[in-house]
C-alpha cells in the first residue's frame, strides 16, 4: 500500500491527528462491542461481544440478514451510536472518550458517509455538498485532490446543479464525492446502493473500489447485495449479534453459498 | 368522520395549543376591551344616578345649537340668571332651587400645582345650601363662607397631604388668589367624580372665579313632597321665560350618560381595533398551521380517500377540527379576558380613575362576539388549506412522494393582484370621503391580504437578498439557514406576513407621527413670529387669561398676544375659529393676507382663510353671520384673507371680539417678542411668572420638542397596544419553525451525520427565522410607510401637510425584527439541536 500522507493537508481542529498510513494500520478497530436496545425483558442484544479490526487500504462489506446488528455495528463504529460496553477506536482515537462535540468533530473530519437515501442536503449545490463537511469545520478543502474526486466521479457539469436536479446515480455519486473529499480516514456506506438500480449499482461500487484501490482509502459498507460485497476486499457476516463468517476476496457466489450456510 | 377529527386533534395538540393560543390572545383582547369598557360605563352611570338622587328637575338656558357635543363636554348654553332662581323657587310645589355653576381652576399648594394622577381636571363648583340637592358631602370642617374659603374633595386630600386649614392658591378668571381649605368633602358616597379634583367655594367666589357674577350654569330643583315629576315640569315650564327650559332629572342623568358612554364608546372602539389586529394575525397564524400540518397529513388523508371518504368529507374533518380549535380557543380567551379586564381597571384606579365599583359587567354580548368572532376567523382562516385537504388523491396514500397539487400560482397572482387592486381603491376612497374610516379599515386590511398572497413570488428572492451577508457572517449555517428560508416561498411568505401586518401598522402609525411631528414643526416655523410660547405646557393644568397682564408688563417683553380657539355655528354646522389679539397678533404671528388687511381686525371683523373664502364665495365686506352659543348670531364683516394656515384655523378674529361673546374665554397660548432672546430673558419671564406655575415659558423649539414629545406619547401606547399582534407573529414563527424542524428531520440528521455541531444547527435554525422575520419586517415597513404617506397626502388639509419618514423607527424595527428572529428561533432550534442522529439517519 502506498503511502500518501505525507502529501495531506495538516488538519485543524479537535481531532486534527494526522492518521499515518503505516502499511497493515488499522483504520477502525472494535473490541467487544455490546450494544442492548431497551430495558428488562423486552431488551434486544443487537451486537452481543464483537470485535473486529478494519485495516486502512481495505474495502470490507458487512452482511447479514435483518436484525443480525449489522446495521448497528457500522453505526457504532461510525460514531453514530454508542456501545452499552466495548471499545470503537478510529485511529488512535477511542470513541467512548468524546463528548457529543467531539464526536461529531470526529464524524465531520474522519469519517465520509455514504447513505441510502437522503444522501444531499436539497437546499445546496453538489459542489457545496462535497465541501460541506469542510465548510462547516470552515476549513478550504485540498484543491488538487477535490478535482481528482470530482474527475474521478465524472460529475464536473453537474457540480452547479442542486440535487433534484440529478438522477439518482448521480446523487449517490455526490455522495461518494463528499465521502472521499475530506479525505478521512474510513469511509463507512449504509446500503449505499439500496435504493439503485444494478447498472447504477455497480457504477458507485466501483467508484468506492477505486478509491480503495487508487486513491488509498478505507471503505466499510453494510449491505445485503451478494454483488455488492462481492465488491470488497472481505465480507463480515454477522446473525444474532456475532461475527460468524469472516471471507476474503470474496465473489458473488461465494458469498451466497456463505448466505446459504448462514441460512438467510 | 367526527371520530377522525377528534382522533387527529388529539395527535396534534402541541400544534394546535400553539394556534389556540392565537385565538386565545386576540379573543382575549376583545373580550377584555368589552369587560373593561362595559365596566366603566356601568360604574360611572351608577355614580351618577346615585349622587343626584335628591335632584327632581333641572332649569337651564336652551342649547341654541343643539346637543351636538358628547363626551364629557357639557352643550354650550347662555348662562342662567339669579332672576330665573326666583322665579323657580315661587312656582308652587318647589321644595328648594338652588342654581349651580361650574368650571375650571387651577389649584396650587406650596407653588405646585395641585394635580391627580390621570391629569384629570380641577372642577370648580358653587357650595349649594341645600344638601337634598348637592352631589357633594361635607366629611370634615364646614361649607364654604365668603371670599377665602374653599373645600376640596377627600382624595386629593388625601393625595396631596392637605388639610383643613391649609393655606392654597386658586387661579380662576381674577389670577391667583390666597384660600383657606375649610372643609374636606366626598361625591356621593365616593372621594371624587372619576379621579377629577372638586373644589367648592361660595356662590359669589365661584362665581367671581369661573363666571358671572349674577350667573349660574343651571338651577337644580327638588320636588316638594307629593308632586310628581310631569306636575313640577309643567308648572315650572309655565313659569319661566322664552330661552329656558325645564328637563327632568332622569333627562339630565340621560344625557350625561350618553355623553359618558360615547366617550368610552371611542375608547372601546380604539381598543377593539387592536384586538382586531392581533385577531387579523392570528388568522394568518392558524392559515399557515394548518396548511403545513395537511401537507405533512398527505398519506394519511389519502389514506380515508383510499377507504371510502369522499371530498367534501376530509374538508370537512379539517373544518371540524378548526372549529373545535377555534371555539375552545375562544372560550379560553373570554375567560382570560375577564381577569384582564379586571387587571386594567384597577390599573386605572392606581392612575387615578377612582370610581367605586360595582364589579366586573360581563354582559351576554361580550360572550356571544367573543365567541362567534373568534370561531368563524379561525374556521374562515382553515377554509383554503381543508380544500386543499380535500384534493388529496387516493393514491398517494401508496406513494412516498406525493404532494397535493397547489393553486396555480398564476390564479394565486391575479386573486392576490385584484384583492389588493380592490384594497388600494377602498383605501383610497376611504381617505377622500367624509366619513370614510369604515372603509379606509377595509382597505388596509385587503391591501395587507393581497400583499400577503403576492408575497410567495418575492419570498425567495427577498431571502437570498436580505440573507445575503449571512454566508459571510457565519459561513455554511448562515448559507443552510438563508436557502432553508427561501426553499418553501408559501410558507415563508405566510409567516412573515403575520409580522407584516403588525409591523405594518407601527409603520403607518410612525409616519403619521413624524409627519405629525414634522408638520407642527414647520408650521411653527412659518407662523411663529415670536421668541417665547408660553403655554400649560405638558402640565395640564388651566390656563389663566389673567396671565397676559403680567406677560405684557414684564421687562424685556416688546408685544405679546393671547391665542385662542373656539367655535362659531352657522346655524347647521359648527367651526373652528381662532382669536388674537387685533393689534398684537400680527407682530408676533405671520398672517399671509391675501386681500383685504390685517387692520380690519381691530375694527371687529373677521379674517376668512382663503381656501374657504373661494368655497364659500366669500369676498371682503360680505358680512358672515356668526353664531355663537352664549350670545347668539352676530352679523361680522368680512375684512380680508388670508393663505390657509392650520394654527389659525379658517377664522380668524380679535380675542375682544370673542370676549363679547363668551363668559370665559379660555386661552391656549400667549406669544411673546422680546427685546433679545436669550436664556436670561427666558429666566426673567419665568419668574414674572411664578405665581402661575402651571404655565412654562418655552422658546420655538422648546415648543415644537413639547409637541413632538406629546405625539410620542401616545405612539407608544400604540406600541404597547401593537404588542400583542407581535407576539402572535412570534408565535407563528416558533409554530412554522418547528414544523419546518420536524419535516426536515432526515436532512438535520444528515448535517449532524457528516458532521455539524449542534451549536451550528441552531445557528442555521436561527439563521432561518432571522430571514423570515426581516422580510416580515422589510415588507411591513414599506406597506406601513406607504399607508402612511397615502393617508398624509389624504389628510393635508387637516393639519398633517408634511410626509416624514421615520427612519430612527425603520432601523430599530429592523434590528427588533432579528433579535425577533433570534428569540422565535429558541425553542425550535434546541429542538433541531436535539434531534438523534441515528434516529434521523435510520428512519426512511
Amino acid at each position: 500500500m502506498a503511502d500518501e500522507s505525507d502529501d495531506r493537508p495538516a488538519q485543524e481542529g479537535p481531532t486534527a491527528t494526522p492518521p499515518e498510513a503505516i502499511p497493515g494500520r488499522i483504520a477502525a478497530q472494535v473490541d467487544d462491542a455490546v450494544k442492548v436496545y431497551g430495558r428488562g425483558e423486552t431488551s434486544v442484544r443487537a451486537l452481543d461481544g464483537v470485535s473486529v479490526s478494519f485495516p486502512a487500504g481495505r474495502f470490507t462489506a458487512i452482511m447479514g440478514p435483518s436484525g443480525s446488528g449489522k446495521s448497528t455495528l457500522l453505526h457504532c463504529t461510525a460514531g453514530l451510536d454508542t456501545l452499552t460496553s466495548g471499545r470503537v477506536m478510529i485511529g488512535d482515537t477511542d470513541l467512548s472518550s468524546l463528548d457529543d462535540r467531539g464526536l461529531t468533530a470526529l464524524r465531520r473530519d474522519r469519517i465520509g458517509f455514504v447513505f441510502q437515501t437522503f444522501n444531499l442536503v436539497p437546499t445546496l449545490t453538489a459542489l457545496e455538498n462535497i465541501v460541506l463537511p469542510m465548510d462547516l469545520a470552515g476549513r478550504r478543502p485540498d484543491k488538487a485532490w477535490l478535482d481528482s474526486v470530482i474527475d474521478t466521479l465524472a460529475i464536473r457539469d453537474r457540480l452547479k446543479h442542486k440535487p433534484n436536479e440529478l438522477s439518482g446515480g448521480q446523487q449517490q455519486r455526490v455522495a461518494v464525492g463528499r465521502a472521499l473529499a475530506s479525505r478521512p480516514q474510513i469511509i463507512f456506506g449504509d446500503e449505499p446502493t439500496g435504493n439503485l438500480d444494478s447498472r447504477v449499482s455497480a457504477e458507485v461500487l466501483g467508484l468506492l473500489r477505486d478509491a480503495v484501490s487508487r486513491l488509498d482509502q478505507t471503505v466499510v459498507i453494510v449491505t445485503h447485495d451478494p454483488v455488492a460485497a462481492s465488491y470488497a476486499d472481505r465480507v463480515l457476516f454477522l446473525a444474532d449479534g456475532k461475527i460468524v463468517d469472516d471471507v476474503s476476496g470474496p465473489t458473488p457466489e461465494s458469498i451466497i453459498d456463505h448466505m446459504k450456510r448462514l441460512g438467510s | 368522520m367526527w371520530s377522525v377529527t377528534i382522533k387527529s386533534l388529539a395527535a396534534h395538540k402541541l400544534r394546535l395549543a400553539l394556534t389556540a393560543l392565537a385565538v386565545v390572545l386576540g379573543v382575549a383582547f376583545m373580550s377584555g376591551t368589552f369587560v373593561l369598557t362595559d365596566t366603566i360605563k356601568h360604574d360611572i352611570n351608577g355614580l351618577i344616578s346615585q349622587t343626584t338622587a335628591g335632584r327632581s328637575a333641572v332649569v337651564r338656558a336652551t342649547a341654541p345649537y343643539g346637543d351636538s357635543s358628547g363626551g364629557f363636554a357639557q352643550d354650550v348654553r347662555p348662562l342662567t340668571p339669579e332672576s330665573i332662581q326666583q322665579i323657580v323657587r315661587s312656582v308652587p310645589g318647589v321644595a328648594a332651587a338652588d342654581g349651580t355653576l361650574q368650571g375650571q381652576v387651577t389649584l396650587i399648594h406650596d407653588g405646585k400645582v395641585v394635580k391627580t394622577k390621570g391629569n384629570a381636571p380641577t372642577i370648580a363648583l358653587n357650595w349649594e345650601p341645600d344638601h337634598q340637592l348637592t352631589s357633594l358631602t361635607l366629611r370634615a370642617g364646614h361649607a364654604p363662607i365668603g371670599p377665602g374659603q374653599l373645600v376640596i374633595d377627600a382624595a386629593t386630600a388625601k393625595a396631596a397631604s392637605l388639610r383643613i386649614g391649609d393655606a392654597v392658591t386658586v387661579i380662576g378668571n381674577p389670577g391667583p388668589e390666597p384660600f383657606t381649605i375649610v372643609g374636606i368633602v366626598g361625591f356621593g358616597k365616593a372621594n371624587t367624580l372619576a379621579g377629577a379634583t372638586l373644589t367648592a367655594f361660595d356662590t359669589e367666589t365661584a362665581q367671581s372665579l369661573v363666571g358671572k357674577p349674577g350667573y349660574f350654569t343651571a338651577i337644580n330643583v327638588a320636588a316638594a313632597k307629593g308632586v310628581s315629576s310631569d306636575t313640577l315640569l309643567s308648572a315650572i315650564g309655565a313659569r319661566i321665560p322664552l330661552g329656558f327650559e325645564v328637563v327632568s332629572e332622569a333627562t339630565v342623568v340621560a344625557q350625561t350618560s350618553a355623553g359618558i358612554d360615547s366617550f368610552i364608546n371611542t375608547f372601546n372602539t380604539f381598543l377593539l381595533f387592536f384586538a382586531g389586529i392581533a385577531l387579523f394575525v392570528g388568522a394568518f397564524l392558524i392559515f399557515n398551521t394548518f396548511s403545513i400540518l395537511v401537507g405533512q397529513r398527505t398519506r394519511e388523508l389519502a389514506l380515508l380517500r383510499a377507504v371510502g371518504a369522499n371530498r367534501s368529507q376530509v374538508t370537512r374533518s379539517v373544518l371540524g377540527e378548526a372549529t373545535l380549535t377555534g371555539l375552545a380557543g375562544s372560550i379560553v380567551g373570554l375567560l382570560v379576558g375577564i381577569p384582564l379586564a379586571a387587571g386594567l381597571y384597577s390599573l386605572l384606579s392606581t392612575l387615578g380613575l377612582s370610581i367605586p365599583s360595582q364589579g366586573l359587567r360581563i354582559l351576554p354580548r361580550t360572550i356571544i362576539v367573543s365567541i362567534v368572532v373568534g370561531t368563524l376567523i379561525t374556521v374562515a382562516s382553515v377554509i383554503l388549506p381543508a380544500r386543499r385537504a380535500g384534493r388529496v388523491p387516493p393514491v398517494a396514500a401508496m406513494r412516498d412522494d406525493a404532494v397535493i397539487e397547489e393553486t396555480s400560482l398564476r390564479r394565486r397572482a391575479v386573486i392576490g393582484g385584484a384583492v389588493l387592486v380592490v384594497g388600494v381603491l377602498a383605501l383610497i376612497s376611504g381617505l377622500s370621503a367624509s366619513n370614510g374610516i369604515g372603509l379606509v379599515g377595509l382597505g388596509a386590511a385587503l391591501t395587507f391580504v393581497g400583499v400577503a398572497m403576492l408575497v410567495p413570488f418575492i419570498a425567495a428572492p427577498m431571502a437570498r437578498a436580505l440573507g445575503s451577508p449571512l454566508p459571510a457572517l457565519q459561513g455554511v449555517t448562515g448559507r443552510l439557514g438563508r436557502e432553508n428560508a427561501a426553499r418553501n416561498p408559501r410558507r415563508t411568505a405566510a409567516t412573515a406576513s403575520a409580522l407584516m401586518v403588525g409591523l405594518g401598522v407601527v409603520g403607518a402609525v410612525a409616519t403619521l407621527a413624524s409627519s405629525a411631528s414634522a408638520s407642527v414643526g414647520s408650521l411653527v416655523d412659518r407662523t411663529f413670529n415670536a421668541d417665547y410660547v408660553i403655554t400649560t405646557g405638558a402640565n395640564q393644568g388651566l390656563f389663566s387669561s389673567a396671565a397676559e397682564s403680567v406677560v405684557r408688563s414684564a421687562p424685556g417683553v416688546i408685544v405679546s398676544s393671547p391665542f385662542t380657539q373656539a367655535t362659531w355655528h352657522d346655524g347647521k354646522v359648527s367651526h373652528g375659529l381662532s382669536a388674537i389679539d387685533a393689534v398684537t397678533g400680527p407682530q408676533v404671528l405671520n398672517i399671509d393676507v391675501v386681500t383685504g388687511s390685517v387692520a380690519a381686525l381691530a375694527r371687529g371683523q373677521v379674517l376668512v382663510d382663503s381656501t374657504v373664502a373661494r368655497r364659500d364665495h366669500l369676498t371682503v365686506g360680505d358680512v358672515l353671520p356668526m353664531g355663537f352659543a352664549e350670545t347668539g348670531v352676530k352679523p361680522v364683516t368680512i375684512g380680508g384673507t388670508y393663505k390657509p394656515n392650520q394654527l389659525l384655523d379658517s377664522y380668524l378674529i380679535s380675542t375682544a371680539l370673542l370676549s363679547q361673546n363668551v363668559t370665559t374665554r379660555q386661552d391656549i397660548a400667549i406669544l411673546v417678542k422680546t427685546t433679545r432672546a436669550s436664556a436670561a430673558q427666558q429666566a426673567a419671564l419665568k419668574s414674572a411668572l411664578a405665581a402661575y406655575p402651571q404655565l412654562s415659558v418655552e422658546t420655538g423649539a422648546q415648543f415644537k420638542a413639547d409637541q413632538k414629545k406629546q405625539i410620542n406619547s401616545f405612539l407608544a401606547i400604540v406600541y404597547v397596544l401593537l404588542a400583542l399582534s407581535i407576539i402572535i407573529a412570534l408565535i407563528g414563527v416558533i409554530n412554522t419553525l418547528a414544523l419546518s424542524v420536524l419535516e426536515r428531520t432526515h436532512e438535520i440528521g444528515l448535517l449532524r451525520a457528516v458532521g455539524m455541531y449542534r451549536r451550528q444547527v441552531r445557528r442555521m435554525i436561527r439563521a432561518e427565522a432571522v430571514v423570515v422575520s426581516l422580510i416580515g419586517a422589510v415588507l411591513g415597513l414599506a406597506l406601513g410607510i406607504g399607508l402612511g404617506a397615502t393617508i398624509v397626502h389624504a389628510a393635508s388639509s387637516s393639519g398633517i401637510d408634511e410626509l416624514a419618514i421615520p427612519w430612527r423607527t425603520i432601523i430599530v424595527v429592523l434590528v427588533a425584527a432579528a433579535i425577533f428572529g433570534v428569540f422565535a428561533a429558541v425553542f425550535p432550534a434546541r429542538r433541531a439541536a436535539k434531534l438523534d442522529v441515528l434516529t434521523a439517519v435510520k428512519a426512511t
